[in-house]
């Protein structure tokens, strides 16, 4: 009796401490197809891919391939059960060529002990990988002289060297350029006509829709609903995702552009900003209770303006006015003192101290105006300070004493933005994709926020990469293109199909 | 999990102090007691400090150098029958000079502390041999040499400098923004730079602090034997380093309270003087130092006796912890 | 006394140019660019320069005294990189598996002291096997601590040596103790046109060791492991045992190396092997290898070992007080050391 699912997970649970990320999940692949998985952050679906690569063990349910159950222990299992995985960090090893890393643990060669390396042998083997998928790679190249694309790419090899016939990929574009994201989905639709399943996880919906045969959404530790690309509507999808939440992301969709007084304040003034090799005359004004969207694909140097702006990159030149005062930003501790703050790209590296109780997390930035004289820190005032803005972002926590580390991704992002909000001279506040990675319905929360502190006279200014959120949800948008400001949208401009335009055109 | 490891080391001690009563009587003597109390005291003060280092993330092995040259320029100054606030503020500064080095190399170098303040270290003794020509320098101030010896309640004043010294880096690391952006520091050095600490300055000011206690150290040192040699505090980096771990401060960085440093103290001491009064071979003393420090570290870290090689960091990220509980996976 | 302090600086110098020239030479990388694997040009700089600190040493020594190129000095100076190099082989290879081994010198003591002890008593054979046997279980021991209780490398081999330490001590005195058969009479005075036998094993421990590394897998597993231990988890390599590995190998290494001194100097206390530990990692260090791990070969570990050789016999050529050298040579360690981190950081 033929099985007509190549993959099929039954009722797999699985607890982490305590926390349920899988009850009784299923998923059902079929041979041959592209079958994307979206959801919320925590919703599941990595964990399952973990679990059905064996990097984590499943604490109830079966796993079939091929209509026989397998039981993977390790990795290694799945690896020969030809099942790979390419993770959103990609895992090669940054001194070794491309050559060695597609071959690692795998070294090709005739003798059956396998001790011997053959060098010739190799690079020829390489060579035919990387042509298999219509690369032009020199495998002679060091791997961490290569783009994240590239390496990608090697990745991608590296799965079709171990014979795998299903990969997993984990949150595959998140870092690459449309042009490249192009090129990879080439990669994979040539994958899936050499017979190939892949398992697509990602959170970019139009991706998702261009490219997967089905779809499966998971929330809350369980799959909802698998549906046919072809029968769907990417809105449907959302609803899915969303449940009850819904009715916020509605209500997003009908906010009015507001139409900024130009009599209120100018809080910042930017003119003629360049840092060579990263961005060139970028110049705009941010007044007050105003959001001004930055848009641009990766590489257009918007991350680049804001670390400007906060004072981690120091040689930019150009006037940046900061509340009528002309003022040349140093260091992050003098952005805070002028009323800058900053929201980073990667919450996790470079905003959360995950060995530290919640608490000092959100202290953390505050610290000059929670002490007495001396240093000493006013703890009562911490604690309250704390509590109304925990509430306010909704952090699922057991106490403040508790370390970061151990609560859920999104909750964490929470507290990394939660960290700017406790501070009460807050004027300027830079959001860089504020809410990637964060759950549809804590995107929704986070929105309100912003749109808060607008109303409370803060200027925002929010770096995305996703056009129908910036169209959404500011009253300017700026468009990068290269480095260089390529539109400057106002009021009624503001339109996503608009936008993109500028995105891509020079 | 923290609180139960920092509970079971006190058990411990107690555990000890009870033993070793029982095996030598003499172990609770006034006469041993003292003893006990300056060891105690003088490597405590320096553990304090090391707690701090750390706990940032970084190691400071120059700690028994600069008690060594603190001690002879403060004995050295004082043969010059300046006023006694002279050698000792010289004495004290020195060691703020020192450790304002290390930081600065650490700091804005970029290089490891391991290898900078080994480097300081071997100058350090390198300078000590050559100005004292390998002999001890000794002490003629007879305010000096009664400070040393000066008792409060039959107990030296040195200790209660150590009590004081205690009670002020606690508050300091628990209490004080010094305190929190070590940690941050440690705990994630990018994080620290993107929520405003500069994080230079900040290792620049636990290395200075760190000189500073150990310069505090080595007055204390060179004022109770009056006299001080280049070869004192030798090796003393190992033992410090050893109070710190096994009470509990992670390795690693990022955690860890002077409240966990002083079992260590206590549990350390007590076990070097024990070896003395047994009359036990001075050699011996390294092997038990050694095994000390591996002891306490895998009772930190647990031995994976699984050969569970599929457990890896990087993948946890997404779910679960970096470090929290000192190394042990929270799936353990 | 002066001299000699221009002397070290002009070497520290001349040492910072070719690092410098290094830099310069990082070639950007473009996908078109013809050259292949960037980092092999970067290795041959280094080959180069290290040669070329050695050739002006040579050049200037020998304008100081003559007697500087003479056959006695310059067989003198190839026991003496035989004696370091086997282990700065050793510490290479355990470095560029991403780990440090502290306790090399207390090994070389111990297991010299066994052997000078056991050839009396049971000959020459038992001997060196039980050498050979010490070296390799105080390797695992090692292996076994960093990789099983996680104890972080640096840690586990400075407790480790204390622990041997003390280990030698108890058992061995503190004594100097004499082969007075000179049983390796032959191999300690016989040459090969020439060349010292002594040389000659090193040589094929290095020619071995390349071996392994270059076109073995489990050379390239060390250099995955090095490199990325996750990556090559990933891969299905097993880390631990790698590591592991590496720690036995430098621990057979070590015993190999007291073997040689043994037959070199007839002698040995429980002193010997002091300091040696941080003379083999900064060899290593100045041939390549970066304490993170991934980077490093054995022949620039041998160019390391030639240069540093070079300079210490300078050194007593210059008639540099002992203990003035001692510390000059921990600066040079430390500046080696430095130099390499440096280079880390800049990437």
């Amino acid at each position: 009796m033929n099985n007509p699912y190549l993959i099929k997970m039954e009722e797999i649970s699985k607890k982490f401490d305590g926390v349920i990320a899988l009850e009784k999940a299923n998923l059902n692949v079929k041979q041959g197809e592209i079958h994307a998985l979206v959801g919320e952050n925590g919703a599941g679906k990595s964990t399952l891919m973990k679990i059905l690569v064996g990097a984590e063990e499943r604490d109830t349910g079966n796993i079939y391939i091929n209509g026989s159950e397998v039981n993977f222990k390790n990795p290694l299992d799945a690896k020969a059960a030809k099942i790979a995985i390419i993770y959103q960090e990609l895992n090669l090893v940054p001194n070794l060529n491309v050559s060695e890393n597609i071959f690692l643990g795998n070294e090709p060669g005739d003798n059956k002990i396998k001790i011997k390396v053959d060098h010739k042998l190799c690079r020829k083997l390489a060579k035919e990988r990387l042509a298999q998928i219509g690369a032009d790679i020199d495998p002679g190249i060091i791997v961490e002289k290569l783009s994240t694309a590239q390496q990608q790419i090697v990745e991608i090899a590296r799965a079709l060297e171990s014979n795998a016939d299903i990969i997993v990929m984990d949150e595959a574009t998140s870092t690459l350029s449309s042009k490249e994201t192009s090129k990879l989905f080439e990669i994979i639709n040539k994958l899936k006509e050499e017979g190939k399943t892949i398992i697509y996880i990602s959170h970019r919906l139009e991706e998702v829709m261009k490219l997967a045969d089905r779809v499966t959404v998971f929330r809350n530790g369980s799959n909802i609903a698998t549906k046919k690309i072809s029968e769907v509507h990417i809105y449907d999808i959302v609803k899915i995702m969303l449940g009850s939440n819904y009715e916020e992301f509605e209500n997003m969709e009908t906010r009015k552009r507001k139409n900024v007084d130009k009599s209120r304040k100018i809080l910042l003034k930017v003119e003629g900003l360049s840092r060579k090799g990263h961005f060139e005359d970028i110049s705009f004004e941010l007044h007050q209770g105003e959001i001004l969207g930055i848009v641009g694909l990766v590489g257009s140097g918007k991350t680049e303006i804001s670390r400007s702006l906060f004072g981690i990159d120091l040689n930019s030149i150009g006037k940046i006015t900061v509340r009528d005062q002309l003022v040349k930003i140093n260091s992050p501790k003098e952005a805070i003192k002028l009323g800058i703050g900053l929201v980073p790209e990667d919450r996790r590296r470079q905003g959360s101290f995950l060995s530290r109780p919640i608490i000092e997390n959100l202290t953390i930035s505050s610290l000059d105006i929670l002490n007495h004289w001396g240093g000493v820190l006013k703890k009562q005032k911490s604690l309250d300070r704390s509590t109304v803005v925990a509430s306010e972002l909704n952090v699922k926590m057991s106490d403040f004493n508790q370390l970061l580390g151990l609560l859920s991704g999104g909750n964490q992002q929470k507290v990394v933005i939660g960290k700017w909000i406790i501070r009460d001279d807050q004027k300027i506040l830079i959001l860089d994709e504020p809410t990637r990675g964060i759950d549809v319905g804590s995107k929704a929360l986070i929105y309100k926020i912003i749109r808060g502190l607008a109303d409370k006279n803060l200027g925002i200014i929010i770096l995305g990469s996703e056009v129908p959120e910036i169209c959404r949800l500011c009253d300017k948008v700026v468009v990068l293109c290269k480095g260089k400001i390529n539109a400057y949208l106002v009021g009624e401009e503001i339109k996503e199909e608009n936008v993109l335009s500028y995105v891509l055109m020079k | 999990m923290r609180r139960n490891y920092t509970l079971k080391i006190w058990l411990i001690f107690i555990f000890m102090v009870i033993v070793f009563t029982i095996i030598k009587p003499v172990f609770i003597s006034p006469r041993n007691l003292i003893h006990l109390l300056t060891q105690i005291s003088f490597k405590g003060i320096l553990a304090l400090g090391m707690t701090f280092i750390i706990i940032c993330g970084e190691i400071d092995l120059s700690v028994g150098a600069i008690l060594c040259i603190s001690g002879i320029v403060i004995v050295s100054l004082q043969k010059t029958g300046a006023p006694l606030f002279v050698p000792v503020l010289a004495g004290l500064g020195v060691g703020v000079i020192i450790g304002f080095i290390n930081g600065m190399l650490v700091a804005k170098k970029h290089l490891p502390s391991f290898i900078v303040t080994l480097a300081t270290m071997t100058a350090i003794r390198g300078f000590a041999l050559l100005y004292t020509e390998g002999y001890p320098i000794s002490c003629s101030d007879s305010t000096f040499i009664s400070l040393g010896k000066a008792k409060f309640i039959g107990i030296p004043v040195y200790c209660y400098i150590f009590v004081i010294v205690a009670i002020v880096y606690h508050f300091l690391l628990s209490s004080t923004t010094f305190g929190r952006k070590t940690y941050a520091v440690g705990s994630n050095i990018e994080s620290a730079k993107f929520s405003g600490i500069n994080v230079d300055r900040v290792k620049i000011e636990l290395f200075a602090l760190m000189g500073f206690t150990a310069a505090l150290s080595g007055l204390l040192y060179s004022a109770r034997l009056a006299s001080i040699a280049p070869t004192n505090g030798q090796l003393y980096e190992i033992d410090v380093i050893a109070m710190v771990v096994i009470g509990g401060v992670s390795i690693h960085g990022g955690s860890g309270t002077i409240l966990q440093t002083i079992p260590g103290i206590l549990i350390f001491a007590s076990l070097t003087n024990i070896l003395t009064l047994n009359n036990v071979n001075p050699f011996y003393y390294y092997m038990v130092k050694g095994l000390v420090i591996i002891i306490a570290l895998i009772l930190q870290g647990g031995i994976k006796w699984k050969f569970r090689d599929y457990r890896f960091l990087s993948l946890f990220k997404s779910n679960h912890v970096d470090n929290v509980s000192g190394g042990k996976s929270s799936n353990e | 006394m002066f001299e000699l302090f221009i002397f070290s600086y002009k070497i520290k110098l001349r040492y910072y140019c070719y690092e410098g020239m290094m830099k310069r030479l990082k070639i950007p990388y473009t996908i078109n660019q013809k050259i292949k694997n960037v980092y092999k040009s970067e290795e041959t700089v280094r080959y180069l320069s290290l040669i070329g600190v050695v050739f002006f040493i040579f050049v200037y020594m020998t304008f100081y005294n003559h007697h500087f190129i003479g056959v006695r000095n310059l067989r003198n100076l190839l026991l003496n990189i035989s004696m370091l190099g086997s282990i700065a082989i050793g510490s290479a290879i355990v470095l560029i598996g991403g780990e440090i081994d502290l306790s090399i010198g207390a090994t070389v003591s111990f297991c010299g002291l066994v052997l000078v002890t056991f050839i009396d008593r049971y000959g020459a054979l038992a001997a060196i096997l039980s050498c050979l046997a010490c070296g390799i279980v105080i390797g695992s021991v090692n292996g076994f601590l960093t990789v099983k209780a996680k104890i972080p490398s640096f840690i586990a081999t400075l407790a480790m040596m204390l622990i041997i330490k003390t280990i030698t001590l108890i058992s061995f005195g503190t004594i100097t103790k004499y082969d007075t058969n000179a049983t390796f009479q032959s191999v300690r005075s016989g040459t090969l046109m020439g060349i010292p036998y002594i040389f000659l094993l090193l040589l094929i421990i290095l020619i071995g060791a390349w071996y392994l590394l270059k076109h073995l897998i489990l050379g390239r597993h060390i250099y995955a492991v090095g490199g990325s231990e996750d990556a090559s988890r990933l891969c299905g390599i097993r880390v631990e045992r790698v590591k592991f590995i590496t720690f036995v190998i430098m621990g057979g290494l070590a015993s190999f190396t007291s073997f040689l001194i043994m037959v070199n100097t007839k002698a040995f206390d429980s002193f010997v092997g002091t300091g040696l530990e941080l003379e083999a990692i900064a060899a290593a260090v100045v041939g390549g290898a970066t304490l993170n791990g991934g980077k490093g070969t054995v022949v620039g570990a041998i160019l390391g070992v030639v240069l540093l050789e070079t300079m210490y016999t300078a050194f007593n050529f210059l008639g540099m007080r002992s203990d003035i050298q001692q510390i000059t040579k921990a600066f040079i360690l430390i500046l080696a050391l430095l130099l390499s981190s440096r280079k880390l950081s800049k990437a």
